[in-house]
């Protein structure tokens, strides 16, 4: 079992500084996601770019100097949208996998230490899990309402249960190790258990899953706004870029293909990280990804023969 | 073996394939006139839907008694004529011989009477002219109205219309389907339903046993009789899919093409781009909800700070598309004068606008302006309105929202303070939906309600042009909404399609196809 | 393996009641009804309210979820709200050209990875093993979405080779129906093609490895059969597992390849009703997909039940 060499939170960790340092695809990754969120967040204010300023007579003109990337269907500079778009997508992305991580991890240990709670929340999950997550993401989104917080509202219910899942496995698991037997024969809180004992050790299944979880809700968010339901238009996303572009695909390719082009650029940065996160965290499956036969992300999630998610 | 399967299968695949990049489209079909329509309306029954849509399709099934000629002259219809009492209180009309429904039912007075009475009770126009009146039958083959009071609009109301028309339905279907719509689609019209697959496209032929109108076609009067056996109408959600199944031969007529591909498609000489008037863009604001808008300053301000071009232009790209209109009535409907006030009103001037703000005491209060996205031109136009309107000072956010939530919203009175509205044409100035006391938003003015009621009183034509001209003064001094202008709807055909008219929409039984 | 089997469905009741419940709060928590989208853009607010009560819109939410569910129960899923169509009559006619479509991905994903996969296993760390794994990083990157618009772009749009959308019945016209699912198949089929080479590749190196291929080696079967007839046969149990997952998963993907090309599958109709609030129809799709994709979950663990006691036993445990 691959519990049984993790006794403390140390040991789950091999390497250290040096060894990221070394984990050539993690560097990669991080630059690429980096400079992104770089760009983003700098050169709107440096370039005055304004992303929502309209200019209809010079719609669909092509890149050029004065736009770099072209203008949109109202004359709006594509730039600047693509830049803001890097924002909405990445605080989005970061939003989502931040709560679900922190619900998923929080009920995935609740449920490993009561048997009924373990019940009861687990047939949500799974219920939650056995809706396709794009369909649930697409109703949740129509549910409640086009608007950001919403949406980070519904993809965080989507991806949740699948971290909760993941998350209680492990800590089931953990909970049999020795360590934590000699914890409980001492006497020490559940509490206490829970957060000195479980928490450190289910960090490292955390770390690969949530850049899976990152990666996906950037598609996710592309795809409800291309299909009407994500961040609300105006507001500049990549999926509203695409939506838009769709319309004028014979015209003005260039929208489809740039907004294509950022989605795709940070899916494969994340991948990057989340490859070399592997390496990181457990060294033994050093040997490459491709072997693994398994999607970098998905719409949709997979349960393994046991019923866990891969 | 498995994988022996799965590679004979592989080349097998790689083999099909190779061949169908090139080969040709589909050939248009003979006799069969395939028409792309966007999304199917969610309803066929012009008596409930307020769609123009449902209206203009289902007037290829269902008749209304009287008709309207290419000059928009009463013309007669499933009644072949009519007398009128002195006072105007009183039509007889006198219904067409020999006329059958698709069920091969004979056309009787009771059906008449059940659908004008169900209409009357049910549409915007019916409840506006016709909810005191009441309708009989009289023998086999007369029906009379009797009004409470005479109006000079009694037979353009019961003629086509771009919405809800006063169509006859057999009274045993209206029966069946009690107050929700009909979906039993059963009329007298010129084509007979023989195929529905929801949402998809709706087969339809040449009716065998109807009964011509007589005379010259013209308009939607006149011998509608088609001189093609089968019409396929296709439901094509995706605007951009019905220029391209245009472009590849696909369809013969697609309706409401994007804006942005009609100049793409004119360049290619086998095909014809042209476009009707749609409906009017206007600047809605909410009297429901107390607020800056209540002051008249602040009404001006957006009136006359806005620049008007710039918005159709987002809205319907092209000059030709769209025009500015500062009237009530759509520039088409020519028997409403346009002598009060200027047409193409855009004065345009920011810093007068700024200081009638400040008149108004605004004092940078957020604003919400509602729109959607299943309407381009709408969603388009607001895009550009919001940017003007915090050009001007106005702090004014924009929410987006899918149609279904939308009309929800926009139901709601404290959730919205601006809407871009689509207003659809009507026959009279006190049908317009911007001008009901009922619909969201609409301000509830004395001196409107005032005209309005004068109006249902109007008995010539006279009283209600000037009470026309009375409405259009108190419309530019109050404001009640800022008029932008009008945009088109652009339809594209084959050279296979010969004389197509138009009123409101295609009159698609007035094709010759050419084969 | 009966019980097993039973323990298996059995496991699916409380699922299936979560999943109900929550299709059925979130189709009625969804702003907008149909009686609005049915009476048009310019209806008045007392037209609405009237309306709405005749379709029993207002009543309260338990009554309304209790009337659907013992339906459903019985086998029957409603009729939609907007024509007379039972939503059972339309999943079916809107399932065929998914289904379609589904099968053109599942075969082109496979012919494209049986043999990339296998080859690639067989000639590890050449060249060519890391085109291919270049090559499915690149299919597992690319949202089917994003594939879809850059194939339009380049097939249609400039080389107008392919229609850009729509549908025709292949078992009309085969070769124009086919074309036509042409770009669909493509942008649906690559992700999982890249998945697959990639199951395919690891399965395949895991058999070339065990005892036995030498053992047949030793005999002198040729290398090329060893591979081919030996090793892609013993590899086959993860693979099929994979075609399972990727199947049930497919038909939810297609909700937008749909979309994008205007095919009147599942998708659309699931679109459309979210769009016009047709809770019926739009409870009975979820259900249906849901169903699918459960039941497709619960053949793949019985399929490894049967190959694998170990899995039975240790199902057992987990749950």
């Amino acid at each position: 079992m691959a519990t049984s060499e993790i006794h403390t939170a140390e040991a789950s960790r091999p390497g250290g500084v040096r060894s990221i340092l070394k984990n050539r695809r993690l560097l990669i990754g991080v630059g690429m996601i980096g400079s992104i969120a770089l760009a983003a967040a700098i050169l709107p204010s440096f370039l005055g770019l304004d992303p929502l300023a309209v200019d209809p007579l010079n719609r669909l003109k092509a890149p050029s100097p004065l736009h770099l990337f072209g203008t949109d269907n109202l004359g709006r500079d594509l730039a600047a949208r693509m830049l803001a778009g890097a924002s909405t997508s990445l605080h989005l992305a970061a939003g989502v996998t931040f709560f679900s991580a922190a619900i998923g991890v929080a009920v995935g240990i609740l449920a490993s230490f009561s048997r009924p709670l373990d019940h009861i929340l687990m047939r949500v999950c799974d219920g939650l899990m056995a809706i396709p997550a794009l369909l649930l993401a697409l109703a949740l989104a129509a549910t409640f309402g086009p608007n950001f917080s919403n949406l980070l509202i519904a993809l965080t219910i989507v991806f949740a249960p699948g971290i909760a899942r993941l998350v209680r496995g492990r800590a089931l698991a953990l909970r049999s190790e020795t360590f934590v037997e000699a914890a409980v024969a001492m006497g020490t809180s559940n509490l206490r258990i829970m957060v000195r004992h479980i928490f450190p050790n289910v960090l490292s299944v955390l770390a690969v899953q949530v850049t899976f979880i990152f990666a996906e809700a950037i598609v996710s968010e592309a795809a409800l706004s291309f299909l009407g339901a994500g961040v609300p238009p105006p507001a500049p996303s990549w999926g509203n870029i695409l939506y838009d572009g769709k319309t004028v695909i014979a015209k003005a390719p260039y929208m489809v293909v740039f907004a294509s082009a950022a989605i795709v650029v940070t899916v494969i940065g994340l991948t990057l990280i989340s490859d070399g996160l592997r390496d990181l965290v457990d060294p033994r499956t050093r040997a490459f990804a491709v072997e693994t036969g398994r999607p970098r992300f998905r719409f949709f999630k997979r349960r393994a023969k046991n019923g866990e998610p891969i | 073996m498995f994988y022996r399967k799965h590679l004979r299968c592989a080349a097998l695949t790689a083999a099909l394939l190779m061949p169908l990049t090139f080969i040709g489209n589909a050939a248009a079909e003979d006799g069969t006139l395939v028409v792309a329509y966007g999304a199917q309306p969610p309803s066929f029954d012009p008596h409930v839907t307020t769609l123009s849509q449902a209206n203009t399709i289902a007037r290829n099934i269902f008749e209304t008694l009287v008709t309207l000629d290419a000059d928009l002259n009463i013309q007669p219809g499933l009644a072949q004529s009519w007398v009128v009492s002195e006072d105007g209180r009183k039509y007889r009309f006198t219904l067409r011989h020999g006329v059958k429904f698709h069920d091969g039912q004979p056309l009787t007075p009771n059906d008449v009477v059940a659908s004008l009475q169900r209409w009357g009770s049910s549409s915007l126009p019916g409840k506006n002219l016709f909810h005191e009146a009441k309708w009989s039958a009289e023998g086999s083959d007369i029906v009379t109205l009797d009004l409470p009071s005479p109006r000079f609009d009694v037979l353009v109301s019961l003629a086509p219309g771009i919405t809800q028309s006063a169509v006859i339905m057999p009274a045993s279907v209206i029966a069946a389907a009690g107050e929700k719509p009909v979906t039993q689609l059963i009329g007298t019209g010129p084509f007979r339903l023989i195929d529905w697959q929801a949402d998809r496209m709706m087969e339809l032929e040449r009716y065998n046993d109807y009964t011509s109108f007589g005379g010259k076609q013209s308009g939607t009067a006149g011998d509608r009789t088609p001189t093609y056996s089968n019409l396929r109408i296709e439901f094509v959600k995706d605007e951009a899919t019905r220029s391209l199944g245009l472009s590849t031969g696909e369809y013969d007529i697609a309706n409401q093409l994007p804006f942005d591909s009609a100049a793409e498609l004119q360049k290619d000489d086998t095909l014809r781009v042209d476009s009707y008037p749609g409906g009017m863009t206007n600047l809605g604001f909410n009297y429901n909800k107390p607020g800056v808008f209540e002051k008249k300053e602040a009404r001006q301000a957006v009136d006359i700070g806005i620049e008007r071009q710039a918005i159709l232009t987002a809205a319907a790209v092209d000059p030709r598309f769209f025009r500015l209109n500062n009237h009530l009535m759509m520039r088409y409907q020519k028997q409403w004068p346009t002598d009060v006030g200027e047409t193409e009103f855009n004065p345009n001037d920011t810093e007068a606008a700024k200081k009638l703000l400040q008149a108004s005491g605004y004092k940078g209060q957020p604003l919400v302006l509602i729109t959607t996205r299943d309407y381009a031109d709408m969603y388009n136009a607001a895009i550009v309105l919001q940017q003007q309107l915090q050009g001007l000072g106005l702090n004014v956010k924009l929410e987006s929202y899918d149609w279904s939530t939308y009309v929800k919203t926009r139901a709601d009175k404290n959730a919205w303070d601006l809407v871009v509205n689509g207003g659809s044409p009507k026959p009279d100035p006190t049908q317009l939906i911007f001008l009901k006391r009922d619909f969201p938003g609409v301000p509830h003015d004395a001196a409107l309600e005032d005209m309005v009621a004068k109006f249902q009183h109007a008995d010539t034509i006279a009283k209600a042009l000037d009470l026309y001209r009375q409405l259009e003064t108190w419309n530019q001094n109050y404001v009640p909404s800022v008029r932008i202008g009008e945009t088109d709807y652009v339809f594209g055909m084959s050279k296979r399609v010969e004389g197509l008219q138009v009123q409101d929409d295609l009159i698609l039984w007035t094709v010759h196809l050419k084969d | 393996m009966l019980s097993y089997t039973l323990q298996r469905l059995g496991a699916l009741v409380p699922v299936l009641l979560v999943v109900s419940l929550v299709i059925f709060s979130l189709a009625l928590l969804a702003p907008g009804d149909p009686a609005r989208i049915i009476l048009g853009p310019e209806a008045l607010e007392v037209d609405v309210v009237k309306l709405q009560d005749i379709m029993g819109l207002n009543d309260p939410f338990w009554i309304r979820y209790l009337r659907w569910i013992s339906g459903v129960v019985q086998g029957d899923l409603g009729v939609s709200y907007f024509s007379n169509r039972s939503v059972a009559a339309a999943i079916q006619s809107h399932f065929i050209p998914t289904a379609q479509l589904a099968v053109l991905a599942i075969s082109y994903a496979l012919a494209i990875s049986i043999p990339l996969g296998t080859l690639a296993a067989r000639w590890r760390d050449s060249f060519f093993d890391h085109a291919i794994a270049g090559f499915t990083l690149i299919g597992l990157t690319f949202p089917s979405f994003v594939l879809s618009l850059i194939l339009v772009i380049a097939l249609s749009v400039w080389l107008h080779w392919l229609p850009v959308a729509g549908y025709r019945d292949p078992f009309g016209s085969p070769l124009v129906g086919l074309r036509y699912l042409i770009l669909p198949t493509l942008s649906l089929g690559t992700i999982y093609a890249s998945v697959l080479t990639r199951t395919v590749r690891a399965s395949v190196l895991d058999v070339l490895k065990s005892e036995y291929l030498d053992a047949a080696r030793s005999r002198g079967v040729k290398e090329n059969r060893l591979l081919f007839a030996h090793a892609l046969r013993n590899a086959g149990l993860p693979i099929i597992t994979m075609i399972g997952l990727s199947f049930a998963s497919l038909l939810a993907g297609a909700v937008v390849t749909e979309s994008i090309f205007n095919i009147p599958g599942i998708g659309s109709l699931l679109v459309t009703a979210i769009e016009r609030r047709d809770y019926p129809m739009l409870q009975g799709v979820v259900l249906f997909l849901t169903c699918i994709y459960l039941g497709l979950n619960v053949i793949v663990d019985l399929v490894y039940g049967l190959i694998d006691p170990r899995v039975r036993l240790s199902g057992k445990g987990v749950q």
